[in-house]
């Protein structure tokens, strides 16, 4: 149930940001996508089906904040909440460098599926920025991941961060 | 095998998501076509657009802010080379100005030696009142350019003085205010004459003239000619005061120079020898 809730709020609040923020936060050209950075978080965190759904509220919010893709911008999103939700139990949630991987990869997976079902008439134009965008969105993903690790509680850790927790807390305890 | 059933659970979620996406985006193409408007669209909207408006509301000090701050750089850079400009423009218009000065005095000066019947030399004075006991200044001519000893020395406005050493590429001047400068003078309405003499003041002395001599204040004073340095005509200064003494054979008048000597900066050295 929190869960849901803070998937919801989350997207409603970051579609928010990627109409109000998201274009005075270029640097250069490139504009960060809130969206994608908070879908690799959350299947990161919570799994494939949450990324799923959480990829699929951040399509439609994207869709609809843009008014034309909506389907694409849905499937992209899901796909790439689904595959950062498959990664969740091979990754170790602690490390920084899993929601800035998980932010870079999303979006070079996310904007690759949107082209395909959306394919630009100048392809070169379209991916020339994407790299630099996906770093973008790598940086933007780890606060997020961290904000919403935060709103989540433990309850999304697996077994084996658990057991890591444990022996974290267990030896500061002991060093005490 | 519960790993295997969350796979397939989670496969068959994608795969509907994907396909009521694809539903989705038809819809909304059948939609833009016919010009209907797009409902789950517009319910999403509904939801996210006051969240839009507050963070715009927000973001506006913020923007306001660093706009401010961005206008505030700007407006240092650009004050700082427009005090840079300032500066270098009123260095330039100082200098245009002294061209313009120079340029007008060269004019008068070179109306005036056409004027006059001598032979003369524009100098340029390269020193002015090097002591305070005597009025002299330096030319920049000397003898190599055919300036000797009691040379007279005048500008368009009138007499200055007379050269009194030579080098061979600068002269000294006695100028007509130094206490030992004397010149034969005239009243130019009345022809009364005199000597005019300096006294190290910014007036002049014009002596002996006869008691009953017709002299009166704003008399223009001219050089008589007497004496053989200066040539006769020449404009020395002006009467500002009478100075008559009773029992006194003779008078006197107080004689303001037409030159200004702290200003001279060129003057003409009339040479000697055949015009």
């Amino acid at each position: 149930m929190r869960a849901t809730l803070v998937i919801v709020c989350a997207m409603i609040l970051l579609g928010a940001a990627q109409g109000a923020l998201a274009h005075r936060m270029t640097i250069g050209q490139i504009s960060p996508d809130f969206l994608i950075a908070a879908t690799a978080a959350i299947g990161l965190l919570l799994g494939p089906t949450a990324g799923t759904l959480a990829g699929m509220l951040a399509g439609l919010a994207h869709g609809s904040i843009t008014g034309v893709g909506l389907g694409s911008f849905m499937a992209s999103r899901a796909l790439v909440g689904c595959l950062a939700g498959s990664a969740k139990s091979h990754v170790f949630h602690d490390n920084p460098l899993v929601p800035l991987v998980g932010g870079i990869v999303g979006t070079l997976v996310a904007e690759s599926v949107f082209v395909l079902l959306n394919p630009p008439a100048r392809l070169g134009e379209w991916f020339a920025p994407l790299p630099l965008i996906a770093i973008y969105n790598g940086i933007i993903a780890v606060p997020t991941y961290w904000v919403l690790r935060r709103l989540l509680g433990e309850g999304f850790l697996t077994t084996k961060t658990r057991r890591h927790e444990g022996i974290r807390r267990y030896r500061e305890t002991s060093n005490e | 095998m519960p790993r295997l059933q969350r796979a397939t659970k989670n496969i068959i979620l994608l795969a509907t998501v994907l396909v009521l996406s694809a539903v989705i985006g038809a819809s909304q193409k059948r939609a833009a076509a016919t010009g209907r408007p797009f409902l789950p669209e517009q319910i999403i909207q509904a939801v996210i657009s006051p969240f839009e408006r507050g963070l715009y509301w927000i973001c506006t000090p913020v923007r306001t802010v660093k706009r401010s701050l961005r206008t505030r750089r700007r407006l240092q850079t650009e004050n700082k080379r427009l005090r840079a400009d300032v500066l270098r423009l009123t260095e330039e218009n100082a200098h245009l100005t002294e061209l313009a000065s120079e340029s007008a005095r060269l004019r008068e000066a070179v109306g005036f030696s056409e004027s006059r019947p001598e032979r003369m030399r524009l100098a340029r004075v390269i020193a002015a009142q090097a002591s305070r006991r005597f009025d002299t200044c330096t030319l920049d001519l000397g003898g190599n350019d055919g300036v000797v000893r009691e040379c007279a020395v005048i500008t368009p406005r009138g007499l200055v003085g007379r050269v009194f050493e030579t080098t061979p590429n600068t002269s000294q001047v006695l100028l007509l205010t130094d206490a030992t400068s004397a010149v034969g003078a005239m009243l130019s309405r009345s022809r009364a004459t005199g000597i005019c003499e300096g006294q190290q003041s910014n007036t002049l002395i014009l002596k002996y003239l006869q008691r009953d001599a017709d002299a009166h204040v704003g008399d223009v004073v001219v050089s008589s000619g007497m004496g053989g340095v200066y040539p006769k005509g020449l404009v020395i200064g002006r009467v500002v005061r009478i100075i008559s003494k009773p029992g006194d054979f003779l008078k006197s008048a107080e004689v303001a120079p037409s030159v200004k000597f702290d200003t001279l900066e060129e003057a003409f050295v009339i040479l000697k020898g055949p015009t």
